[in-house]
């Protein structure tokens, strides 16, 4: 009876003296990987005269070499509480119903952007030709009120006698490439080889930071009827 | 109407990859958006295209670098689809071939293709993209060669009771991207006045980053001196780590109590002008 009483309570004592194990399970469509090792807590702290940030209970942290390559894995070089890039457009689809000769017609667009911790951003934007029913009946891209408006210069678009397709981008990552909201361009056109060209840009991380552009179309008395496509292709990158 | 809405995890990676490794990397990509989305990834060049770390996208010719995906179902540039709120994880995989000493700077994107009937759909799309600096060589921790390549105080008139911006650029004279490791200090009567962590921005050989401090969230601000500071000579030293010896620039500045002599003299010629106008 007493050797019963030992070993039940030292099976207690083990079970209560252990402490858990934290692991990770992690599942996609390709991989399941059990991994032992998972942060116990990490996070910022403040108080009146402390700020501290922590990791504690990963293995290992920071700077890793192996024979052949070396990582800097996402420790705390610069805080980085987000590694996460993202991007919004509200719609994709934009139809400017029928257009009336010398009546300019607008729609827009809304971008939405977040940035890692530490990183800036850049949208870039390109056409993939000017709006045609084909290669030989088109829209031409806006030259805009001077004719001196180009794939990397805005400036004012207001008349309506000067015709074709051109957008304006608003928001505080477009000051620099669109002085106000009457400043246009027309797109990088990929068809005639030009490369992407920045619209909106900051140096600095964004959460959530909204861009808007504003399509303008505007057709002489003799462009022919119909149907009348292209597409813009958005491309959002960080700053390294 | 359709919309888009994607998120990229992580957004850039910086690795040294000697001659024959290879090295995979998880990329988690999420359809935030309610609508299926037709994607593809792919892998472009860049070159620093200003000195706050935008990017410019040539024409270049191919690495040596041999990049795939790991997973089972999917091949670099394979169209994939990702329905509304899932996620999928790519694995980029990268060889490194060759034994060239080289950086390579890339961004894998993610590419939206028109999910349509039509084939030929006009609606507009979108690329989301996480840059890769990669340096190949035998070397697994190159040093780096900065230097101070501007440095402008302002304003030009040094006051006592005017915030001092300190700005400048940090120049990359070696072969490899390397992160500013450096501090901005500045001392008064030999003692020091204020100090300051520089931020560890990645500068691209050949090109140069913007100085700017890091204040206490960890963001990238203006360097600036809080007022009032006391009127007399300042020194002023940035010093930069990781070079193979230790780099300083040191530089100096004046300040003086411009605004107080401006204010001590206006009364002083009030008073004048009262006593004239009594006598």
């Amino acid at each position: 009876m007493k050797s019963k009483f030992i070993i039940i309570s030292s099976l207690l004592l083990l079970y209560l003296s252990t402490s858990l194990i934290h692991a990770q399970h992690f599942t996609s469509d390709s991989y399941i990987i059990d991994w032992g090792n998972f942060n116990l807590t990490s996070g910022r702290k403040t108080s009146v005269n402390y700020r501290l940030t922590d990791t504690v209970g990963q293995n290992a942290p920071g700077f890793s070499e192996g024979d052949s390559l070396r990582i800097k894995a996402g420790f705390q070089y610069i805080y980085d509480m987000s590694r996460v890039i993202s991007f919004t457009i509200d719609k994709l689809n934009i139809d400017f119903g029928t257009l009336v000769p010398g009546i300019g017609v607008t729609d827009t667009n809304l971008l939405t952007v977040t940035t890692p911790s530490g990183r800036g951003y850049q949208i870039m934007a390109q056409e993939n030709h000017p709006l045609w029913i084909n290669s030989s009946n088109f829209i031409p891209n806006a030259t805009c009120d001077l004719g001196d408006c180009t794939a990397t210069l805005s400036s004012p678009w207001t008349s309506s006698s000067k015709y074709g397709f051109g957008y304006n981008v608003t928001g505080i990552g477009a000051t620099a490439y669109f002085p106000g909201s009457t400043y246009f361009r027309p797109f990088a056109d990929f068809s005639q080889n030009q490369e992407s060209v920045i619209v909106a840009s900051e140096s600095k991380p964004v959460k959530d930071r909204q861009a808007t552009v504003t399509y303008r179309v505007l057709v002489s008395p003799l462009q022919s009827a119909g149907n009348y496509e292209n597409y813009i292709t958005y491309t959002l990158v960080p700053r390294y | 109407m359709a919309a888009f809405n994607l998120s990229l995890d992580p957004a850039q990676i910086e690795i040294t990859l000697k001659p024959n490794a290879v090295f995979t990397e998880a990329y988690n990509i999420t359809n935030n958006s309610t609508s299926t989305l037709l994607l593809s990834s792919s892998v472009s060049a860049w070159v620093p295209a200003d000195k706050e770390g935008g990017v410019l996208y040539q024409d270049t010719v191919d690495p040596p670098l041999i990049f795939s995906l790991s997973n089972t179902d999917l091949k670099l540039g394979q169209d994939f689809t990702l329905k509304a709120g899932q996620k999928k994880q790519l694995v980029l995989k990268i060889i490194n071939p060759s034994d060239e000493i080289k950086d390579y700077y890339l961004t894998f994107f993610i590419s939206q293709k028109p999910y349509t009937q039509i084939q030929s759909g006009h609606q507009n799309l979108a690329k989301i993209g996480s840059h890769l600096l990669i340096t190949t060589g035998q070397q697994s921790s190159p040093l780096s060669n900065f230097k101070v390549s501007k440095l402008n105080i302002s304003p030009k008139f040094k006051d006592i009771f005017i915030p001092l911006t300190i700005s400048g650029e940090i120049a990359n004279d070696g072969q490899h991207y390397n992160h500013i490791d450096g501090q901005l200090t500045i001392y008064k009567n030999n003692q020091i006045f204020s100090e300051h962590s520089l931020f560890p921005y990645t500068v691209i050989p050949s090109s140069s980053r913007l100085i700017m401090c890091v204040n206490p969230d960890s963001e990238a601000v203006p360097c600036r001196l809080k007022i009032p500071l006391w009127p007399g000579k300042y020194q002023g030293l940035i010093t930069l780590n990781g070079n193979a010896t230790k780099y300083e620039y040191p530089f100096s500045f004046f300040v003086f109590p411009y605004t107080l002599t401006i204010f001590i003299l206006f009364i002083f010629f009030l008073f004048a002008l009262i006593l004239k106008n009594k006598r």
